[in-house]
């Protein structure tokens, strides 16, 4: 976990006022010794045309000590979402926004939270609206649990052999990774790493080791 | 605002059928023969119907629920209007806006004298539909200006002011972003309102009959009203200006007013001293864009814009339109820990 610093929660004052500053409708609650500011109001979900669609009642929670290297927790109390799984809403309003590990690596960054609510927040409700008039989601989602992480490694890091993620789980797991410049990749082919699976490595290295551990178990399960 | 679209589309057209269009398209026909006609400029005239609001307005005055009075008379506020010829006074509240459209001589030096009146009569249009969608009795026209009143004998000091607020926000927004980005296209540069309001309470206010006979109007005698003018010039371009009695009524009204004083860097802050009776005045500048995006009738997208907030169901949801932003979301469902 990042040091908790003055500066840090300086970073959480000054974003969620410029926020509050384009999107007035919300109302910002923070209480002295509590672990989350929480800003709550209504997203209205709005086309680029111009016109509105719906609105809902969410809440989003911000990690006083850990933003912005955290990543809000939103949740919807409208009850206009349907509580079922298919809906990537839990029974209590969380919304998952994306991929744990997408979020996870934006948190490794930190956010800017005006950019988090138009880019993620925004979306998914947008996304929402799109799925409850046209029954799905207009990019496909993710597929539950497990199956959604191999998913992720197949289309975003374009990993599809299961042999080869765990060895490169591992490889980073126990700092054996080959040099930038080192032949053949870690895959095996006579290409230099940086020309092949660096790239792919770089993001899986940002990544917790808790989460490396977890989808090293994931993926050797079902081997 | 989407809900100005008609408005707008009539002014570009009169723009478009410029006799300088025709100059610029190079046909080089004489001056005088390339006017439009006057079959033209009537249907262009007349495009706006006299009692009813333009259709891309409907949705502002359905989402607020208000029935519009388009019967009213110039200076009769029919609350009021028994006074008429009368010697008979009241005493009854009024919440002032003087709103002033500056700039429009500008657009003499680039069109002729129709279009020019089409485009001034058309913002005078969309300005005075603004008011009846929010309930304000038009009370005087004077050159580019609209000076309007709110509230009557069954609505209270509180909701007139957050009425004229409303007014004069979605119309100010109007201004400052369709109407101005059109225009500095077309290069007119400057081109804006500037607006006061102001609220004399009942024991401040007088209504009554001023004149002789038909030269008559039944107007209000009150400090405010004509505070409420004088603010209109202390207002910045596309700014709004209102009076203490006003920010009073609004709930934390400390987060959308900011003394005019502040703005100026002067040290009096006072609009009005009265020190016999140690009545001391403030005028404050209007956050009004802050304020327009927390009206119930609002939305906001997704980078903050003003939407009218209104769903025609008739219309079914465009996957063109909602795609490019429902796109970037990829869900994923994982128990939360």
């Amino acid at each position: 976990m990042k040091k908790i610093s003055t500066r840090t929660n300086q970073q959480l004052k000054k974003d969620v006022k410029s926020f509050l500053e384009i999107y007035p409708g919300y109302s910002y609650y923070k209480k002295y010794g509590e672990k989350y500011s929480v800003i709550k109001g209504e997203i209205d979900v709005c086309d680029t045309m111009g016109n509105y669609l719906d609105s809902f009642n969410i809440e989003i929670y911000l990690d006083n000590d850990r933003y912005p290297y955290f990543i809000p927790i939103v949740k919807e109390r409208s009850t206009k979402i349907k509580r079922h799984e298919d809906w990537h809403i839990d029974k209590d309003g969380i919304c998952c926004l994306d991929i744990e590990h997408e979020l996870e690596y934006k948190a490794k960054k930190g956010i800017e939270f005006i950019d988090f609510y138009q880019n993620s927040i925004y979306p998914f409700f947008a996304n929402t609206v799109y799925k409850m008039n046209f029954g799905k989601y207009s990019n496909g989602e993710y597929r539950h649990f497990f199956k959604g992480v191999q998913q992720f490694y197949s289309e975003k890091l374009l990993l599809d052999n299961k042999h080869l993620i765990i060895g490169i789980l591992n490889a980073i797991l126990i700092n054996a990774l080959p040099g930038r410049n080192d032949r053949p990749c870690i895959c095996g082919l006579d290409k230099k790493f940086k020309r092949c699976h660096l790239k792919c490595v770089e993001f899986l290295k940002s990544l917790s080791k808790e989460r490396l551990l977890k989808d090293l178990a994931g993926f050797e399960e079902i081997c | 605002m989407d809900v100005y679209k008609d408005y707008m589309k009539l002014i570009k057209e009169a723009v478009d059928s410029d006799s300088s269009s025709y100059l610029s398209k190079g046909l080089g026909v004489p001056i005088e023969n390339i006017k439009r006609s006057n079959d033209q400029f009537k249907a262009l005239f007349s495009r706006i119907k006299q009692n009813e609001i333009a259709p891309s307005m409907v949705n502002l005055s359905e989402s607020i629920n208000r029935e519009i009075n388009y019967k009213q008379q110039l200076g009769s506020h029919p609350d009021f209007n028994y006074l008429k010829g009368t010697e008979a006074i009241e005493e009854h509240y009024v919440v002032s806006s003087f709103i002033d459209i500056k700039g429009s001589t500008n657009l003499f030096k680039k069109f002729d004298k129709e279009t020019v009146f089409l485009i001034t009569n058309t913002i005078l249009k969309a300005g005075i539909h603004t008011m009846l969608v929010f309930g304000g009795y038009i009370h005087r026209l004077q050159g580019d200006g609209i000076f309007v009143y709110f509230g009557d004998k069954k609505m209270n000091e509180k909701e007139a002011v957050k009425k004229a607020l409303s007014a004069v926000s979605v119309f100010t927004h109007f201004v400052k972003t369709d109407l101005k980005e059109y225009l500095e296209s077309v290069g007119i540069e400057y081109i804006g309102i500037r607006t006061g309001v102001d609220l004399g309470y009942k024991e401040h206010v007088i209504w009554g009959n001023s004149g002789i006979g038909d030269i008559s109007e039944v107007t209000t005698c009150s400090l405010h009203t004509s505070l409420a003018s004088k603010m209109q010039s202390s207002a910045e371009k596309n700014g709004v200006v209102v009076g203490a009695h006003v920010k009073n009524e609004i709930s934390n009204g400390d987060d959308y007013f900011t003394p005019v004083a502040a703005r100026k860097g002067e040290n009096e802050r006072y609009i009005y001293i009265d020190n016999a009776k140690k009545f001391y005045y403030t005028q404050y500048d209007f956050l009004w864009s802050k304020f327009l995006k927390t009206l119930d009738f609002i939305a906001l997208d997704q980078y903050g814009n003003p939407i009218v907030k209104f769903r025609d169901y008739a219309r079914p949801i465009s996957d063109t339109n909602l795609r490019p932003i429902a796109v970037k979301n990829k869900p994923y469902f994982c128990k939360q820990s």
